[in-house]
């Protein structure tokens, strides 16, 4: 190719990029509204409040934690919604940093759940990875709640669930989990379910002169060891800590779980759960469902309330306390499932196991006819 | 302009079946065929290398520019056109994959024609450049997929469900036959080589490569059922959903964006690779080759900006019965070409080196 024709070619691509650059959306950073948080709510007219927790920077007053706004608008859709907050902020709405989805009371227990969460994860704005959560309340009350510890509600959400280690009783979600447990078989689901526990914040007395003792404002702590649970778009119910254990126990990774059990002579064996590994096997004749849990746990403290104290300078533990530690959490397991059987609810997914493993279709089967046999294998460490 | 070494062309037939079948098929073959999806798009793959093969063995031969000088220009005119419908209704396809990718996952709410003009002025260019340029682009950009690999094993998390693979062929196997109707246009994407000139020196690394490109595939295939589940259908790009490694992106920034770079560059190189082919078609009835890309593109740009607008009038157009001569085609040419030159046996042809 000739020079002087390659520096023709070269100036009429650029001309035509800058004539084509003009169709991009020119968004700077400073005019976009970077939401942490995305909170839903069923209003009473069957139309959806969206919440978005946006970072302002600037340092104002603090409603929800350091340098975010909670800015909601209402819309038949979320998308009308979000365009609305963008319209009246000035600001386009962008859900790249957005790691939390928070279902407001009001939208858990309607029939509306999945139909609204479809629209994050057929479109690319939001990352399938986000946590989704439930709450007691308002979702727009969780987001702007002051809180104690770390800088926004959205993040210390994010922390608690935590994105590598998993607590004991604490289930974490997320979008695209939710979305792939609706359209198995049996189509139950689980959420965190959070609720607020105030704190008193004491602020010192100003020194201007005014009389008085000191002044309290409300912070909020969030306790997230709870668990919903969903049948397709039916609310069944939400349990609370052992039915996240339970969950956590077959379904998740634990790191930092928290256990208590008996021991021989009555005193408080306080456990420390390291690592689960749970293997499902599907016996088809019997029709039940044999769970493996292999746990690697140890002890971390010995509380003896009665007056004897002769049983607490120890951190071992007999083979019967250890058997009573295996005993213990498979019943915590099996109690929970026998209130999913009642409700019929397959939050294990056990249907689908079924159909993977032994290709038998169980959909129209009663989960009251699925058993579950929990065998508990603990390593002390 | 078109000479290809033997390692470059190990590349391209690592990435050419691969790239457009990362996009939007898998959701498709699940909608179809549910998991048996990637035990069908292996089998899709595997039978594309025997095309490859049939392609390698003409290219041996002399390829088209044998047929044109050993037959003439109009028996090269008669097999050609064909390849020119081929080469239409693929590039449509792969356009419209790549602009919805572009609009879908880089940029939100944009209207196309920028993307759609910019997308052929790129690949004008690497198609004027010639195959070696192309060739060149694609045996660099190999050099992503190790730091991709490094940064998803480094920073990604798996959460993968494996036992929804288990349950293949809960139909007995129909399900192959009845993708294989639907899904034929995403198959056979080589007949571009057959105006390359390559030096295959080794044929054990032709294989190797096309091994691993069938098995990486497979293993994409697995990986998107086994982290979607039933909920496949709903994922309208496989692969830009799979380059987030599971991380959230506020921890360590966004991981998707190398696999974006590799997608999009291997996607342009692969329609560059079709208009190249369409080049030497014009060179071979005497059309200048800026002449013959420009027109192809100004007629591509056209159909996707006047006639099939969006991605869902572009799949129904390339999934109807065109979509069975585009594949009669990629299949006879070879074929003849080759029963052509076995025909006329004065003398060898011998590319130039």
């Amino acid at each position: 190719m000739r020079r002087s024709r390659k520096w023709i070619f070269t100036l009429a691509a650029i001309c035509l990029f800058f004539f084509c650059g003009q169709y991009l959306p020119e968004e700077p950073l400073k005019s976009k509204a970077m939401a942490v948080g995305f909170g839903i709510d069923l209003t009473d007219k069957e139309s959806v409040s969206v919440h978005l927790q946006i970072l302002t920077g600037s340092g104002s007053k603090q409603q929800s934690g350091s340098n975010t706004q909670v800015i909601s608008a209402e819309g038949a859709t979320l998308g009308e919604a979000a365009y609305k907050i963008s319209r009246d902020t000035g600001l386009a709405v962008s859900l790249t940093h957005c790691n939390v989805v928070v279902l407001g009371e009001s939208l858990l227990k309607s029939t509306s759940v999945y139909a609204v969460l479809n629209y994050l994860i057929c479109n690319g704005y939001l990352s399938d990875n986000a946590c989704i959560v439930s709450c007691k309340g308002s979702a727009y009350d969780l987001l702007s709640s002051p809180i104690g510890f770390g800088d926004n509600a959205s993040v210390y959400m994010r922390e608690i669930i935590g994105m590598y280690d998993r607590f004991g009783d604490i289930t974490g979600k997320k979008l695209r989990e939710f979305i792939v447990d609706y359209h198995r078989t049996g189509q139950a689901n689980w959420l965190p379910f959070v609720t607020r526990e105030k704190i008193p914040k004491e602020t010192p007395p100003s020194s201007g002169g005014e009389s008085g003792g000191s002044s309290e404002e409300e912070n909020y702590l969030f306790e997230m060891n709870r668990v919903a649970v969903l049948v397709k778009n039916r609310f069944i119910g939400v349990w609370e800590a052992p039915g996240a254990l339970a969950v956590n126990c077959l379904l998740n990774k634990i790191s930092k779980g928290q256990l208590e059990t008996i021991g021989e002579h009555g005193e408080k064996i306080n456990w420390y759960v390291l690592k689960n590994d749970c293997k499902l096997s599907y016996d088809r004749d019997k029709m039940t469902v044999k769970a493996n849990l292999k746990i690697q746990a140890l002890v971390k403290e010995i509380v003896d309330y009665s007056a004897d104290n002769a049983h607490v300078d120890r951190l071992f533990v007999t083979e019967r306390e250890e058997r009573r530690f295996e005993s213990d959490l498979a019943d915590v397991i099996t109690s929970f499932y026998a209130e999913m059987q009642r409700k019929d609810a397959d939050v294990f997914g056990f249907k689908e196991g079924f159909l993977s493993h032994c290709r038998m279709d169980v959909k129209d089967v009663p989960l009251s006819d699925i058993g579950l046999e929990v065998n508990v294998k603990l390593t002390q460490t | 302009m078109n000479e290809i070494s033997g390692k470059q062309l190990s590349v391209m037939i690592f990435f050419i079946p691969f790239v457009f079948k990362m996009s939007m098929l898998p959701a498709y073959l699940y909608e179809t065929a549910g998991v048996d999806g990637y035990i069908i798009v292996g089998i899709f793959a595997a039978v594309e290398f025997i095309q490859l093969w049939a392609v390698l063995f003409a290219c041996e031969k002399g390829g088209m520019e044998a047929l044109r000088k050993k037959c003439g220009d109009v028996v090269y005119f008669v097999v050609s056109c064909p390849l020119l419908f081929v080469i239409f209704i693929k590039s449509i396809l792969f356009v419209a994959e790549i602009v919805n990718y572009v609009s879908t996952f880089l940029f939100y709410n944009i209207i196309d024609a920028p993307i759609v003009i910019t997308l052929l002025l790129i690949c004008y260019y690497f198609a004027y450049k010639g195959a070696r340029t192309v060739a060149r682009v694609f045996e660099t950009t190999i050099w992503l997929l190790p730091v991709i690999v490094v940064a998803g094993l480094a920073f990604g998390e798996t959460d993968l469900h494996g036992d929804c693979l288990l349950s293949v062929f809960p139909n007995g196997g129909s399900d192959i036959l009845r993708s294989a109707a639907k899904y034929l246009i995403y198959t056979f994407d080589f007949s571009p080589l057959l105006f390359c000139k390559i030096k295959i020196k080794r044929k054990g690394r032709i294989g190797l490569f096309s091994l691993l490109s069938v098995a990486v595939l497979m293993g994409c295939y697995m990986i998107f059922y086994c982290r979607y589940g039933r909920a496949s259908f709903l994922i309208d790009c496989a692969f830009a959903r799979l380059a987030s490694f599971d991380t959230v992106i506020s921890e360590v920034g966004s991981l998707d964006w190398i696999s974006s770079i590799l997608w999009i560059t291997t996607a342009v190189l692969n329609l560059s690779l079709k208009l190249n082919a369409v080049a030497e078609i014009g060179t071979g009835l005497k059309v200048k080759r800026p002449v013959s890309i420009g027109t192809f593109c100004v007629a591509l740009g056209l159909v996707l900006l006047k006639a099939f607008v969006n991605m869902r009038e572009v799949f129904l157009m390339v999934t109807s019965g065109i979509q069975y001569a585009v594949f009669g085609i990629e299949i006879a040419v070879p074929i003849v070409l080759l029963s052509l030159l076995a025909a006329k046996k004065g003398g060898t042809y011998a590319p130039k080196s």
